[in-house]
């Protein structure tokens, strides 16, 4: 069963509005290459985990808002998709889900201010929210955006830096994925009213999970094809991207060396050695019991809101964060 | 700003000046004239950082990351500084900037005249308010 399903979402009508947030806009011309871009990057698919985080989250508090709340699901995956744009200029990915990445399409100017009109789309929306009450919602552009971009400062400064220590790689992470996730069942929380205690207990639960989340993304590197990941398998390593596995690799006096030999005009071939050296020690099994303490971390914070219906979403998510394969 | 991104906010006097008049011709605090260059400042570097995101630029990362950073850092100040009507009101003419630039319309940004425009309707709102009392 699909996440959505088995969180009894309709996710067609959180497609729609993410749709609707370009194809209503005034401004926009509707064969315009900006419209065209985004509806072909939407509907490309994505597993839509923020927005239905924020569903999730709404269902803590006493109101449930219909139309406003799917406006703020979009927007968080508006967010989400505008930063994935940015990512792949910065990566030079050529593909985003197994097709041309919208930089490839476009051209990287335009991709930029695509990926710019998509953030300004999402303050325009919001700042309709206006007065003291509602100022959570900014949350998803002002803060989460930044430490979006905090995390990839990090990402950038650390390349091919095997002297990482593990705190720098958790606030890396921290930053540019899980602190997005916990504003998403934070920001749904308050939409719907609930208590500020409430709400804060969910930012740590999707903090957890995002963090869970991220590591098991370090590892689809090592153990996934490139088909599945829809990108070339390796493609961390072969970008300096200094992940888990790596770290607790380079523990290892036998394997350090070859890691540490890694750096940008490394050959695919070296590069698909040190994977199968990496992929044969010990470290995936470390990096996946790092990556259960986090979901452990998690359930115990979804265990504080068992009095809650929605309690049992909080464990469904759970359940399909441990069982994720790609 | 967070030292993380490292972004020095330079703007010279001289590209400061057009926001000038609009800050002099109406009665406001000097801390709100602050906050409101800093506003117009955050805007037109941010402009500026993404205008610089040619495939062969070479800080094209930085660029990228820079102006979205800005972008964010931008509504972070507003809400600290309780100018969440303006960013209300500069919306709509940031995303055309950003419709347009898509478009390879790369004019440069300048955020003075609607500033300017946003303080005019403020005082006239207020106007209104006041005689209504």
């Amino acid at each position: 069963m699909k996440l959505h399903e088995a969180l009894h979402i309709d996710l067609n009508e959180i497609n729609r509005e993410i749709e609707y947030l370009v194809a209503r806009d005034k401004d926009v011309p509707k064969h315009s290459q900006l419209a065209q871009s985004i509806l072909e990057l939407v509907r490309s698919g994505g597993k839509r985990l923020r927005p239905l985080m924020l569903i999730v989250g709404s269902r803590f508090g006493p109101t449930s808002q219909g139309r406003r709340m799917l406006q703020l699901a979009a927007a968080a995956e508006f967010i989400h998709a505008a930063s994935l744009i940015h990512d792949d200029i910065i990566d030079g990915a050529e593909l985003r889900r197994g097709d041309p990445a919208l930089h490839v399409k476009t051209g990287v100017v335009s991709a930029v201010h695509i990926g710019n009109y998509m953030s300004s789309r999402v303050i325009e929306l919001l700042s309709k929210y206006t007065g003291d009450k509602n100022r959570y919602v900014h949350d998803l552009s002002a803060v989460a955006t930044a430490q979006l971009c905090l995390g990839e400062y990090q990402q950038l400064a650390h390349a091919y830096d095997y002297s990482l220590t593990m705190e720098d790689y958790l606030e890396k992470s921290r930053n540019k994925t899980a602190l997005l996730m916990a504003t998403c069942l934070r920001v749904g929380a308050l939409a719907a009213e609930s208590s500020e205690e409430v709400a804060e207990i969910l930012y740590q639960f999707g903090e957890a999970l995002g963090m869970s989340f991220q590591i098991q993304d370090d590892l689809l590197d090592f153990t996934q094809s490139s088909e599945v990941l829809g990108k070339p398998a390796g493609s961390d390593l072969q970008h300096g991207q200094v992940t888990l596995p790596v770290l607790f690799a380079l523990e290892d006096e036998t394997l350090a060396p070859a890691i540490r030999a890694i750096g940008p005009a490394s050959s695919p071939e070296e590069i698909a050695h040190v994977l199968e050296l990496i992929s044969g020690s010990g470290a995936l099994a470390r990096t996946k019991q790092c990556s259960r303490d986090y979901l452990d971390k998690a359930e115990s914070l979804a265990l504080q809101l068992s009095a809650y219906p929605a309690h049992a979403d909080l464990l469904t998510l759970l359940e399909y964060f441990s069982g994720r394969e790609y | 700003m967070s030292p993380i991104a490292g972004i020095q906010l330079h703007l010279s006097p001289a590209e400061c000046e057009p926001l000038l008049p609009a800050l002099d011709g109406i009665e406001l605090q000097y801390d709100r004239q602050v906050h409101l260059l800093g506003i117009y400042i955050i805007l037109t570097v941010a402009a500026r950082r993404h205008l610089e995101c040619n495939l062969n630029h070479p800080d094209l990362t930085r660029n990228i990351l820079d102006g979205d950073y800005l972008y964010s850092f931008y509504l972070q100040f507003a809400i600290k500084y309780r100018e969440l009507d303006l960013v209300a009101y500069l919306a709509p003419s940031i995303k055309k900037l950003q419709i347009r630039r898509s478009n390879g319309d790369f004019a440069e940004y300048h955020p003075a005249a609607e500033i300017a425009q946003y303080l005019l309707q403020e005082r006239r709102q207020r106007g209104r308010t006041s005689k209504a009392i």
